[in-house]
């Protein structure tokens, strides 16, 4: 079980310079064990810097980051091992692939985490299978790879890990849609095996409504909204003021008169059969 | 229809690999075509596309940009003039660390007249919307105001063609409406035409012809409609269709009379109000 939270958390870039800029602005929220959390809003709303904070890499200006009640910059925390705790995928992971073999690539962290070779072994094969990766693609450069399976490559890495959270900045851009879907179902199954929990921050609302539980819409540095995902996306006019939109699917229902807020092509057909049906009846 | 880019059998190898990564093309754009290229990561849109205006030649076969061959290096500057390219990375592709600096670089190169380069600036900026921005520092500009500024950047060469590789791929939802719209505006206002390569169905969908490529080959190639008619090609291609182009799919194989074709959101909304009247 893991819990990260932040409380009132505020990070200012260049402070007191003529740059200072306020990226994150005043932002709590929880994250917990078997949660898919969606982070949604614009270039520059502040989301990247947010992240950052939840395995460490950036210290608030003030407010708290904690995870499983404690503050994470406490004098005297051990952030060393949070890193493998909590993952932190960033966009375009595969520019970060640099090893001889994708194997050997996927070994990088849990030998940094001082596991045996056994227990290294065991890792590397475990997350090669969530990633779904053949044994042919582990003995390739990284290199050789398409982008689909690089990309796959570089999240096989960060799951040899085990990481108990998983924070995904654009996990599928760039990535053709079959690819894009299979990638996103190889995070939800990792993440329903391990019970992990999710963070994805994605400008695909298609994704957001489709695979998480809960979403955030980030605006100048604010949490605009926050809430159970139906919930959000049944929101339009206020989503539509931040400058974002809901699924095609979930428009097209909502005009064509179908009760509640739809968030899949599945639910979508599903609704409009009963309806079509219903008035033929 | 006047032709402005025409592949006659061309084949291209990466490096010393044996699997092509164009096997055989054959195709002629017509001058103020809207494509839109689609295929898998892999299927060769971007070497499609790079072929067009020299920053690949073929391996076999033949390109002709303009009415000129893309293998003859004296042709490279001309072509590249004409058909100008926008890449994937907003922050890659800008030179100047002032706006109207970067529009400029392309026509000092060609060596034009100061004037000349004022106006082309300008009007280029204006083109974009980006021009009460001229002297901003593309490092503060939004990725999509990065991109409308690499477009002027490439129409102050006054080309004919305009190449989009993935131009829109790490943009958020509105800087992808503002690229879009802009290559809309130009091929409609100046009739430039544009091959716009993505992963984007939805930017699909408004092009006038569809390009869909598969292992190096072209699977699929007609106007949107015609092409996402196709379902089994378009999931063999490792393409998902639309959202509404799936829906209505969905909704037909439960036996419900939606017509073939459908693409947006209004053309699904319209066949199941008309279903419900009934």
């Amino acid at each position: 079980m893991i819990t990260i939270s932040t409380e009132n958390l505020i990070h200012t870039y260049s402070p007191g310079s003529p740059f200072e800029k306020t990226a994150v602005d005043g932002v709590s929220f929880t994250l917990t064990s078997g949660e898919v959390m969606g982070v949604i809003g614009h270039t520059g709303s502040g989301k990247s810097t947010l992240i950052r904070h939840l395995n460490g890499l950036l210290k608030p200006t003030s407010g708290t980051v904690k995870v499983d009640g404690e503050d994470i910059f406490a004098k005297g925390y051990k952030r060393g091992k949070l890193r493998s705790r909590v993952g932190l995928v960033f966009q375009y992971p595969e520019y970060q692939l640099f090893d001889e073999t994708v194997e050997k690539d996927i070994a990088f962290g849990p030998r940094n985490m001082d596991c045996d070779d056994e227990e290294i072994k065991r890792r590397v094969v475990k997350a090669a299978e969530f990633a779904g990766l053949t044994e042919a693609e582990l003995k390739a450069s990284p290199f050789e790879l398409s982008g689909g399976q690089k990309r796959r490559a570089a999240l096989a890495g960060v799951l040899a890990m085990e990481p108990e959270a998983l924070i995904l900045d654009e996990p599928a851009a760039g990535l053709d849609p079959v690819s894009r879907r299979r990638i996103m179902l190889d995070i939800l199954a990792f993440a329903k095996e391990t019970n992990a929990a999710i963070l994805l921050v994605s400008h695909s609302m298609e994704d957001i409504a489709a695979y998480t539980n809960k979403v955030a819409v980030m605006r100048d540095g604010k949490f605009v909204m926050q809430g159970e995902t139906r919930e959000i996306f049944s929101r339009v006019g206020e989503l539509a003021e931040h400058g974002l939109s809901v699924p095609q699917v979930t428009r097209i229902c909502t005009e064509c008169g179908c009760e509640g807020t739809v968030l899949t092509v599945e639910e979508g057909a599903k609704a409009l059969s009963d309806m079509l049906r219903g008035c033929a009846e | 229809m006047d032709e402005i880019i025409r592949f006659d059998g061309v084949s291209f190898f990466y490096g010393k690999s044996e699997t092509p990564a164009l096997k055989n093309i054959n195709m002629t754009i017509g001058r103020g075509e809207f494509v839109a290229v689609l295929g898998h990561n892999g299927s060769g849109k971007s070497t499609l596309g790079k072929l067009m205006n020299c920053v690949l030649t073929p391996t076999e076969g033949k390109v002709y940009t303009a009415g000129m061959d893309t293998s003859d290096e004296a042709n490279v500057y001309e072509i590249r003039r004409r058909a100008g390219m926008i890449f994937q990375n907003p922050d890659n592709q800008l030179v100047a660390t002032v706006v109207e600096d970067d529009v400029a670089f392309a026509p000092e190169n060609l060596g034009l007249p100061r004037e000349e380069i004022r106006r082309r600036v300008d009007e280029s900026l204006k083109a974009v919307g980006m021009y009460d921005y001229r002297d901003h520092t593309p490092a503060n500009l939004s990725g999509g105001q990065k991109q409308r500024v690499a477009i002027a950047g490439v129409l102050a060469m006054e080309p004919e063609c305009l190449i989009m590789d993935e131009a829109t791929s790490m943009l958020d939802p509105v800087g992808r409406r503002e690229v879009t719209a802009i290559a809309h505006r130009l091929n409609e206002e100046r009739g430039m035409t544009v091959i716009c390569i993505t992963h984007h169905m939805s930017e699909a969908v408004s092009a006038d012809r569809v390009i869909v490529l598969k292992s190096g080959e072209i699977l699929l190639d007609g106007t949107p409609k015609e092409v996402f008619a196709q379902r089994e090609r378009i999931e063999e291609s490792g393409l998902i269709p639309p959202q509404p182009s799936q829906l209505a799919n969905a909704l037909r194989d439960e036996g419900f009379d939606i017509p073939a074709g459908v693409l947006t959101a209004e053309e699904c909304i319209d066949a199941v109000k008309a279903l419900l009247k009934g």
